[in-house]
């Protein structure tokens, strides 16, 4: 799920382009996640659990039995 | 704060969307006052009408007015605008602008004004700590900013 490369870069003139950046809502657990693994591991774990771009309020929570399991 | 005077991004990003949507696709919420010395960021909200896309777009418009203040040898972009991505069904209105609902309008716009107002940048992935950024799920309280998962 992405929006086309093309959309997302917008030039402005010959040097200067305008980059779009997605605005994902994360839970704290992914938060800290990401702070700890970097942002790889967490789009990994996206992936595993096929979330997607679009919000989704009651999407599941990628990270959240990790501080039980370590 | 002085505005740079190289570009303005409502034409140009107005310019940019229309090459992919429709102006019947198109609904702008703007900020109606802007207090002194802050960054004015609007939204546009886009709603395809491919029925093949299932989400509708929210994207700033504004953010771009300012150069983000970075290093100069860094390769982070000193340009950029947010976009969020939402369901199809969700539904947005000037005349509910206090509802509920309307919370990733102002949630946006707000990112939107951080690099101003903080004086920092954001990058590919700056995650932020939200206090109060999202009545409806309140679980997801911070924000990942990506170029778009892949």
């Amino acid at each position: 799920m992405t929006l086309p490369e093309i959309f997302v870069n917008i030039a402005i003139n010959d040097k200067e382009k305008v980059y779009i950046f997605s605005v994902v809502p994360l839970y704290p657990e992914e938060l800290k996640f990401k702070i700890s693994n970097g942002v790889g591991d967490l789009v990994e774990k996206f992936n595993e659990f096929n979330i997607e771009e679009i919000v989704d309020v009651d999407r599941k929570n990628t990270c959240k039995n990790l501080d039980k399991l370590s | 704060m002085e505005q740079e005077d190289f570009y303005e991004p409502i034409e140009t990003i107005h310019n940019h969307i229309s090459q992919f949507f429709g102006e019947d696709e198109l609904t702008v919420f703007q900020q109606s006052t802007t207090p002194e010395g802050e960054n004015q960021v609007d939204i546009c909200w886009i709603r395809p009408k491919d029925p093949d896309l299932p989400y509708s777009i929210l994207l700033t418009i504004g953010v771009s007015r300012y150069y983000q203040k970075i290093e100069k040898d860094s390769k982070h972009p000193r340009l950029i605008e947010l976009a969020m991505l939402v369901p199809k069904e969700w539904d947005f209105h000037e005349s509910k602008w206090d509802a509920l609902e309307m919370w990733p309008i102002h949630h946006l716009s707000n990112i939107g004004k951080i690099p101003t107002r903080n004086n920092i940048w954001l990058g590919l992935v700056t995650p932020l700590f939200g206090k109060q950024i999202n009545p409806i799920s309140l679980e997801q309280i911070s924000i990942l900013l990506s170029s778009f998962l892949r």
